[in-house]
């Protein structure tokens, strides 16, 4: 069986992808391609967090009772990529390119290192806790099957 | 376990800062003494200004960009919170700054006590700093490669700075002169088992999520850092040149298998960043190749000059640089953003005209100093060119600073 760290980290491999396709868009100046790949860009990340608020963290947090510590930092973070990626999609439907490039590249930074944080410490541990909670295991079904067609 | 793991213990923006910020200064030493003793550097690697000149590069410039990083990375990579990180980076920061200096100075004028007191001072600062690191590895439940590779460079640096600790003495006549063959086992100590795995280990984070590279490959990432610690005990054991082959052909395949990952880069864009690892890994693959050459006794005196020219300032310091210009702006804009309304992005906080400059200045400096090492007037330029580098870099830093110190201001009126 696929573990939810597995599945989930393969579901910000996918984000990640339709980020650079967004990205080469903007790099061509092709801006309808961009705007489309920065609004389906933003609709998986946003299942993405989804999937963690509402399933993932509250199984987590009812667990082991930690609901100060790690996805806590993880939803603050949420917040910030939210607005970047409010940018981003700003930019590429206004055809503006230094402004896509500067949402892209501090949103990219901070993508980057909250996956990693949660690929090395928080999914793992969710591994151990909550993996074989019903609900979690269906929400996280649902993002996968999901993502393909976002 | 659990109940210690928080994500939370970035330190605060200083603690790396103090360190990044005085790196600079130290490679704008290392250029004025190539302008004042650049024929002496290039007659051999063991001249006294030689010998200081490494030493500015390597326990002066390198050793603080590494210290700051490592203060921000292992918290926020692994959940390795070094203890109280501001309190602790005062006595790490002090000693590592003051013993570099002071081991320059060893070197240059030969001077007993100077020797001592960068022992002392070099050694308290690492140690301090090395236990503490060590402490919060051991507690972290972190096991990804990246923590693994650390868990062996930092043996691997402490013993760097032991072993360079005897000698130092050895020089100062206050400790056997045995300590001076071990010459060779410092050097591989510190460039690989210290310098290159910490690389890798940072590399393993950094190359896939600047450029959406694949991740490095997983038999690559379980064994490289472990294979360069066998193959330094070989060649420390062995005690004959061509038992360091093995280490060079590791060292290689590192730089071979990061400049195959960024080949097979996801982004369209490429930035300075991407430029100063690939032209990093090209060095260090051509250093490599001059080590490879110095241990046939192929070129004379030049021949470990360039390749210690090729390393240090082509590999390593090309690498510093081109994280230093997207770590800085991040540390920074990550502080600000939930403090200041319309943060500027991390993008702007950057001069791109000036990073374009140290681009061209650096990879000048390095084709300069290569030459050199066969016809040493070239030191001039060299040292002009790394002076002006060193400018560039610092400069930058400082006005990154400034506008994050302007925008706070902005937000909270006094």
């Amino acid at each position: 069986m696929t573990s939810l760290s597995t599945t989930m980290a393969g579901h910000h491999t996918h984000c990640d992808d339709v980020f650079a396709r967004a990205e080469a868009a903007a790099e061509r100046a092709d801006w309808p391609a961009c705007e489309q790949a920065a609004r389906q860009f933003r609709a998986a990340v946003l299942a993405h967090f989804t999937t963690e608020e509402e399933a993932i963290f509250p199984a987590f947090e009812a667990a082991t009772g930690m609901t100060e510590g790690p996805t806590r930092v993880m939803r603050g973070e949420h917040v910030q990529m939210r607005e970047l990626m409010s940018l981003l999609v700003e930019a590429a439907a206004a055809a503006d390119g230094d402004g896509f490039s500067d949402a892209a590249e501090t949103l990219l930074l901070l993508m980057q290192q909250h996956n990693m944080k949660e690929e090395n410490i928080l999914y793992p541990m969710c591994d151990q806790t909550v993996a074989g909670d019903p609900a979690v295991c269906r929400a996280v079904a649902d993002l996968v099957e999901e993502g393909p067609h976002d | 376990m659990m109940q210690a793991m928080s994500f939370e213990q970035a330190p605060p923006p200083s603690v790396p800062l103090r360190f990044f910020l005085t790196a600079p200064l130290f490679l704008l030493l290392a250029g004025a003494l190539l302008l004042v003793d650049g024929e002496v550097v290039m007659a051999s690697r063991w001249t006294p200004a030689a010998l200081a000149l490494t030493h500015l590069m390597t326990a002066g410039f390198m050793l603080q960009v590494m210290l700051g990083a490592l203060f921000q990375l292992m918290p926020v990579a692994a959940g390795a919170n070094l203890w109280r990180p501001r309190l602790l980076a005062l006595p790490v920061h002090v000693g590592a700054v003051l013993g570099a200096l002071l081991l320059a100075v060893g070197f240059h004028h030969q001077l007993a006590w100077a020797y001592q007191a960068a022992v002392l001072a070099l050694g308290a600062g690492v140690m301090v700093f090395v236990v503490a690191a060590l402490v919060a590895l051991w507690r972290s439940p972190a096991t990804s490669p990246s923590m693994t590779a650390l868990r062996i460079a930092l043996p691997a640096f402490l013993l760097t700075v032991v072993a360079g600790g005897g000698m130092a003495l050895a020089r100062a006549g206050t400790a056997d002169g045995q300590w001076l063959t071990l010459t060779s086992t410092h050097v591989a100590l510190g460039l690989a088992g210290w310098g290159t795995i910490l690389v890798a280990a940072t590399g393993y984070l950094v190359v896939p999520m600047f450029q959406l590279t694949p991740a490095y490959p997983g038999w690559f990432v379980r064994r490289f850092a472990g294979a360069v610690a066998l193959a330094i005990a070989f060649g420390a054991i062995v005690a004959r040149a061509v038992a360091w082959i093995p280490l060079l052909g590791l060292i290689a395949l590192f730089a071979g298998v990061t400049l195959d990952r960024q080949r097979r880069r996801r982004r369209a864009k490429v930035d300075a960043t991407f430029r100063f690892w690939r032209l990093g890994m090209i060095c260090v693959l051509l250093a490599c190749g001059a080590a490879l050459l110095a241990i046939f006794d192929v070129g004379g005196n030049a021949m470990p000059i360039a390749a210690g020219v090729l390393a240090i300032l082509g590999g390593f310091v090309s690498v510093i640089v081109g994280m230093l210009y997207k770590i800085v702006p991040f540390i920074l804009w990550l502080y600000l953003q939930p403090r200041v309304q319309g943060v500027p992005p991390m993008t702007r906080m950057l001069n791109e005209r000036w990073l374009r400059w140290h681009e061209g200045v650096h990879g000048a400096t390095i084709m300069v100093a290569v030459l050199a090492t066969v016809w040493w007037p070239m030191v001039y330029p060299a040292g002009g060119l790394l002076m002006a580098g060193a400018g560039l870099l610092g400069a930058q830093l400082w006005r990154v600073v400034q506008r994050a110190r302007a925008a706070l201001k902005k937000a909270q009126p006094s």
